[in-house]
């Protein structure tokens, strides 16, 4: 597995519904029902007046495979990886947020302050 | 090497060990070759394969095991065959396999993707029930030396598959000094430090060449080596349906049942090495193996851990060469029970044992009461048993059950008249009957004043006893003891395992600062910079030239929405509603009491969105507190921390707008005003604002970009003499300035008006706000202490420092610094008022300290404005 990386992002924040309807090929992590983050630079427009859309420059990515993530999961946090999905928690006592998507891959993200951190409990 | 050096290899095995050379044999590797080296050097004896590619396999027969190159290692001889289901793996395998930690969970990780990849070249499924060749074989030639440990600083040698303890017996040494012996793990009698771990059971761990040994002995104290800090134990979380602890046949049909109805199971014994210390909350088991802590998560746990045998209690019963029914057992396959060893009869009980350290002859009752002595080297006792429930009784409360013989309830033994009860606290009858006497005659009052049960083996051995007592003297059965975790010794490693200090975060400019030499500080929970190593010249470069510093860690909101007026009227006790577009406003966070627990900036940037922002320390919280009260005020606004994803770089210093136009920003905005601007290339939010007491501009921007601005700034301010300030000098330049640190200059009680900014709080804005209704009635209480600035001549004072008026304590000093440009210390304190008014001194580290009106430095403000 690679070291976590610093990446940028576009987060969304928007009403429920206007992220509901929101298409794009990007990959995307729901954090929460008005909470939305894209990997990537995207141009989104959600249909609600009051969005947030910014460039998100506070996270770091590592791509691994589901197993390697269950694995990483298993020695450093007390929680259980879904099959697939968005899971968010504490790995070394680091906060980070697991995407795992049905084929197998998973995506790490950790926020940028804590990066070297990431890098030094989670080899 | 071609077969004709198999060949060789072959007869010159059979000349060494005697072999007829026409005596057929196989040649193969493993797979990785390399576990040969295991053959020879580590112990294994035991392979295994996907059965249906395993026909061959037959006990007797003799193999040419090969190295990766294809070159004979040495010979070995199948001595077992068995066919099984992949579950139904036995359970001395991992072990005999002597790959990684032995453990059979290593084998099963190791395993498994082989057995796979093999069903999958023979057009099998692999499953659970998917048949296993499990082949024990013994090494022929070149033989293996005995392999050797260190027992009390003497070197032993030790048979393959010996546990610790048995090789202790094997070379003469009772393991722990005396006391029966049960082989099992329930009694603390083989207790020794192996490789520097104290209370070690000797009889559950495996014998390893090379291990050191000393023994400590029942209720003995060992002296708890220092262990090397190299020695970390890691931790690892599993998930399951069904944790089922113990594999003896009850347990296994219980894993067994769980797996038939769709459930995931995971199957945990102490003879795997996978020892459960403890059942807490979840339920989650701490599980103790060689390799690490297993948490395991299990949503029913069922405890199937069989029975302990009942131990003697009578004089003697700490000698050398008493055995439990099981444990003789043991020695006896290991061909270790003495000859002499006599055995009871099942239930007849001793009346005591007699030797000189080791026993020497056993006195029981006959038939009518008479005392009978029998000479003999050792003693075999069969005295029924007990569940083994320690782990069903923590689980108290929770998904946990216990089945088989740990769920029955067995008949007490007699109340024993003489003797150690517990030899794990050396506690006797005698003990016990001086604690019943005075008084302690419920069993955790019993437990309590004896110690009994509180040792290593947590009530194993005693628990039937006490009971057995306590029933014999007050006429009634009591219930066991309270199990809590552990119920074994943890090394501190293990008990830190998994656990970390709470992360410090770093700014995008951490290591920008190191490579300036910072020393940097935790503050905040933030890595920042404390000082570039010349605080006194990087004040200067403020007060009269151009400094930048790194304000990342302020805390940084989003907020949007058609009530993000009205939501932010009742956050903030200062108008929001007027603040125009463009502006900067200074804002307190109070709580619902009325006491000061942020402060920051709020930002419009439209009629519906703005941008606040928070103290360093305050940022984490920020977030769930403007959530919560949007939620909790039913607003509809779309929130965004926004703290990690961008950086602020202060610049600062009376030629900061000079450098700013060099560097694009055309007209750097007024005081108190906003600009999006283009700065060194980089998009930036500029904020004008003066926490310095010069003109101070905040640039906000990506956080990725922040390495290439803060370059960018220093090169273009280096004819100006630019510098980097650290915190140090943040906090000295900004006390002249009167502006105050949230959580150094404020305590949990600090109200605007004890602060002396009343300014800040507009009770008639017309909007209700958070801590408007405690303002009120605290208002209507005369104000006791106020927070003030003071002068004094010479040295700051050290902060925390008292403020004395005629020998009271009237206060103390929250911030303090030598101004350089003052020529004198300059204090912020709290100061009680004494008759309504703050006296006009006090008393600080011995000298007079004058009171004066905030600001310190440009009361006017025309310094910031400027």
């Amino acid at each position: 597995m690679s070291a976590p990386e610093p990446i940028f992002c576009t987060r969304v924040v928007a009403s429920p519904a206007a992220l509901d309807a929101l298409a794009t090929d990007a990959v995307a992590l729901r954090l929460a029902p008005d909470d939305l983050l894209l990997v990537g630079a995207v141009d989104v427009r959600p249909d609600d007046p009051d969005a947030i859309v910014c460039r998100d420059d506070g996270w770091a990515l590592r791509r691994m495979t589901a197993a390697e993530a269950s694995a990483l999961v298993a020695d450093h946090g007390d929680w259980s990886v879904p099959p697939a999905g968005i899971a968010q928690g504490a790995l070394a006592g680091l906060p980070v947020k697991l995407l795992i998507d049905p084929a197998g891959d998973a995506l790490l993200l950790v926020p940028r302050p804590y990066l070297a951190d990431a890098v030094e409990r989670l080899p | 090497m071609a077969d004709e050096g198999i060949d060789a290899f072959w007869r010159l095995a059979c000349a060494g060990a005697e072999i007829d050379p026409a005596t057929p044999y196989d040649a193969w590797s493993f797979a990785p070759p390399p576990l040969v080296d295991l053959v020879l050097h580590g112990g294994k004896r035991a392979t295994s394969g996907l059965a249906a590619e395993c026909h061959d396999d037959v006990a007797g027969g003799y193999s040419v095991l090969l190295d990766a190159a294809g070159g004979p290692v040495c010979v070995i001889r199948t001595t077992s065959v068995e066919v099984a289901s992949y579950r139904d793996v036995p359970p001395d395998f991992g072990w005999l396999e002597g790959e990684g930690d032995r453990s059979l969970r290593y084998w099963r990780l190791v395993h498994e993707p082989f057995l796979r990849e093999r069903c999958l070249a023979n057009g099998l499924e692999f499953a659970d029930d998917t048949l296993v060749s499990y082949q024990r074989f013994e090494l022929v030639w070149p033989a293996a030396p005995a392999p050797t440990l260190t027992a009390d600083g003497r070197e032993i040698a030790f048979a393959s598959g010996d546990s610790v303890a048995v090789a202790l017996v094997r070379s003469g040494l009772h393991p722990g000094h005396g006391g029966t012996l049960c082989l099992a793990g329930d009694c603390p009698n083989c207790l020794c430090v192996i490789d520097d771990v104290a209370y070690s059971r000797a009889c559950l761990t495996p014998a390893v060449a090379g291990m050191r040994i000393e023994r400590q002995g029942a209720g003995g104290t060992a002296v708890v080596p220092a262990v090397a800090a190299d020695r970390a134990v890691g931790s690892r979380h599993l998930h399951c349906d069904v944790a089922v602890i113990g594999r003896g046949a009850t347990g296994r049909a219980a894993g067994d049942e769980a797996r038939a109805a769709g459930r995931s199971v995971i199957e945990l014994d102490q003879l795997n090495g996978e020892e459960v210390a403890g059942v807490y909350q979840g339920p989650r088991l701490l599980v103790r193996t060689p390799s690490g802590l297993l948490h395991v998560h299990a949503v029913e746990v069922i405890v199937a851990t069989g029975a302990s045998e009942e131990q003697p209690v009578c004089p003697g019963s700490d000698l050398a060469g008493l055995y439990t029914a099981a444990a003789a057992e043991v020695l006896d396959g290991a061909g270790l029970l003495p000859a002499g060893t006599i055995r009871l009869g099942a239930g007849v009980r001793p009346v005591r044992f007699e030797g000189d350290g080791a026993v020497t002859g056993v006195v029981t009752l006959d038939a009518s009461g008479v005392e009978v002595r029998q000479p003999c080297v050792g003693v075999v006792l069969d005295l029924g048993s007990h569940p083994r429930d320690s782990l069903a009784r923590q689980g108290a409360g929770l998904p946990v059950r216990a089945v088989g013989s740990c769920a029955e309830i067995s008949a007490l033994p007699p109340a024993p008249a003489a003797g150690v009860v517990c030899a794990c606290t050396g506690t006797t009858v005698d003990d016990l009957a001086s604690v019943w006497e005075r008084g302690f005659q419920t069993m955790e009052l019993f437990k309590r004043a004896t110690l009994a049960g509180t040792g290593t083996c947590q009530g194993a051995a005693c628990l039937p006893h006490l009971r057995a007592y306590l029933a014999a003297r007050g006429g009634d059965e009591q219930p066991a003891f309270t199990a809590r975790p552990l119920t074994r010794q943890m090394t501190m490693m293990e008990a830190a395992a998994g656990t970390w200090h709470p992360p410090t975060r770093r700014t995008a400019l951490h290591e920008t600062h190191r490579a300036l030499g910072a020393r940097m500080e935790r503050f905040g929970g933030w890595w920042r910079p404390w000082t570039y190593g010349d605080t006194l010249g990087e004040y200067e470069a403020v007060r009269a030239g151009v400094s930048i510093g790194d304000v990342s860690t302020l805390g940084k909101m989003l907020v949007s929405g058609p009530d993000a007026v009205g939501f932010l009227e009742r956050i903030y006790p200062c108008p929001v509603g007027d603040l125009e577009p463009g502006r900067v406003r200074y804002a307190l966070l109070l709580d619902e009491r009325g006491y000061v627990f942020d402060d920051g900036v709020i930002i419009r940037d439209d009629e519906r969105r703005f941008f606040l922002t928070f103290t360093t320390g305050g940022a984490s919280g920020a977030e769930a507190w403007l959530r919560d009260w949007a939620e909790a005020f039913g607003c509809d606004v779309r929130l965004l921390d926004r703290t990690a994803a961008l950086g602020a770089i202060n610049v600062t210093g009376p030629r900061a707008a000079a450098l700013l136009r060099r560097c694009g920003l055309d007209t750097p905005p007024a005081f108190l005003r906003t600009a999006d601007a283009v700065v060194c290339g980089v998009p930036c939010r500029v904020l004008r604002i003066g926490f310095t007491g010069e003109p101070s501009f905040e640039l906000h921007h990506d956080a990725g970009r922040s390495a290439e601005l803060w370059e960018a700034l220093m090169a273009a301010g280096a004819a100006d003499d630019i510098r980097p300030h650290g915190l140090e000098a943040l906090l000295a330049l900004r006390l002249e300035k009167g502006h105050i640190i949230v959580g150094m200059d404020t305590d949990f009680d600090s109200t605007p008006r004890r602060l002396g900014m009343e300014w800040a709080v507009r009770m008639d804005k017309g909007h209700d706000f958070l801590g408007r209704d405690a303002l009120e009635r605290i208002d209507r209480i005369p104000l006791d202490r106020r927070l003030v600035g003071l002068e004094v001549d010479g040295d700051a004072p050290v902060e925390g420092a008292p403020l004395l008026d005629g020998g009271a304590v009237r206060g103390n000093v929250t911030s303090a610094w030598r101004s350089p440009v003052l020529g004198r210390a300059v204090l912020l304190a709290f100061a009680d008022l004494v008759d309504g008014a703050v006296p006009p001194t006090f008393e600080v580290d011995g000298r007079t300290a004058r009171v004066v009106d905030l600001p310190f430095l440009d009361p006017e403000g025309v310094r910031v404005r400027a």
